[in-house]
């Protein structure tokens, strides 16, 4: 990135003050969708089906303390089934989360940055090129471009 | 009651519930894999723009002609990079589209809301332009090997006035 630019002077047209509130906007956009990224991963993790593991195992424990009498045989046999089938990967599971999740989440978490950061090229490429003959829109826009931070 | 009934319902509705959250969290993680896919592919094409330089010709023709090119030179930009994230865009909008449609959980439903402004906002494009640009100008640039591939406007248009 180059030295961000001191401009000193400039008056933004009606196109350049559009573009900027884009740009508030798309940081604004970014943040929420970090937000909801995070509370999604955290559901995904701790509320969801990753969490499935610990409580199956939970349960499988649960279902060994159902007493064997004759009333009851049906009703084991039933929740072992259930217990087996929930229960089947909890080592899977231990890995999912440190693996598959965590690995979603920041690799998504820092996607978004890349993708604001693309909108935010593409609106100051366009308002440089449409700004030529104000040169000090223009620096603006290009400094922007470069990736200064408005 | 019977237990028995009793437990084989409760096995049901545990089934039912465990069922949803697993489809639940698929919507999500599809989502959030289809973000990271798309992010990681612009890394890929801002990389290839930095490395897309205009050959001699190409170059001698723009300078010729930089009245009428330089106005294009965003929505061919632009174009070019499209085209290289094309089929990753084209999966996170097939993914946002299936959780905005069948996601109940808020936090789904919000980053969907807020991807779908951050990513496929309508910008003015300079389309117009582009087609006003008499047909040799238009044959020109869509030959270019340089041009259909992603490069950097700004920097082109630095060295036009170089």
């Amino acid at each position: 990135m180059n030295k961000c630019p001191a401009i000193i002077g400039i008056v933004f047209d009606e196109k350049s003050l559009k573009a900027i509130d884009r740009i508030n906007e798309l940081h604004e956009l970014e943040r929420s969708a970090k937000v909801f990224i995070s509370l999604g991963n955290l559901w995904s993790i701790f509320g969801g089906n990753s969490l499935k593991g610990t409580a199956s195992s939970g349960l499988s424990k649960a279902i060994t303390a159902i007493p064997a009498k004759p009333g009851w045989e049906t009703a084991k046999n039933v929740s072992i089934g259930l217990g087996r089938g929930i229960s089947s990967d909890a080592s899977q599971t231990a890995w999912s989360i440190s693996q598959a999740n965590w690995e979603y989440y920041f690799k998504s978490y820092s996607a978004l940055d890349q993708i604001k950061l693309r909108e935010i090229e593409k609106i100051a490429t366009f308002q440089a090129l449409d700004h030529v003959h104000d040169s000090k829109q223009y620096r603006f826009w290009k400094a922007i471009s470069d990736g200064c931070k408005i | 009651m019977n237990k028995n009934a009793v437990i084989i319902l409760l096995s049901f509705f545990s089934s039912v519930a465990l069922a949803n959250a697993k489809f639940e969290d698929s919507l999500f993680k599809n989502v959030s894999q289809s973000i990271d896919n798309y992010g990681a592919k612009i890394k890929q094409c801002e990389s290839m723009a930095k490395q897309n330089t205009p050959d001699k010709k190409t170059l001698e023709y723009s300078k010729n002609h930089i009245e009428a090119l330089t106005p294009v030179l965003p929505f061919l930009s632009e174009k070019a990079f499209e085209a290289c994230v094309l089929k990753e865009k084209q999966e996170l909008a097939y993914y946002l589209l299936i959780a905005k449609n069948n996601a109940s959980r808020t936090s789904t439903l919000k980053l969907v809301e807020s991807t779908e402004s951050l990513t496929f906002h309508i910008e003015p494009t300079s389309i117009e332009k582009f087609e006003t640009l008499s047909k040799v100008h238009q044959e020109y640039i869509e030959k270019s090997p340089f041009f259909s591939r992603p490069f950097d406007a700004l920097a082109f248009y630095e060295k036009l006035m170089q």
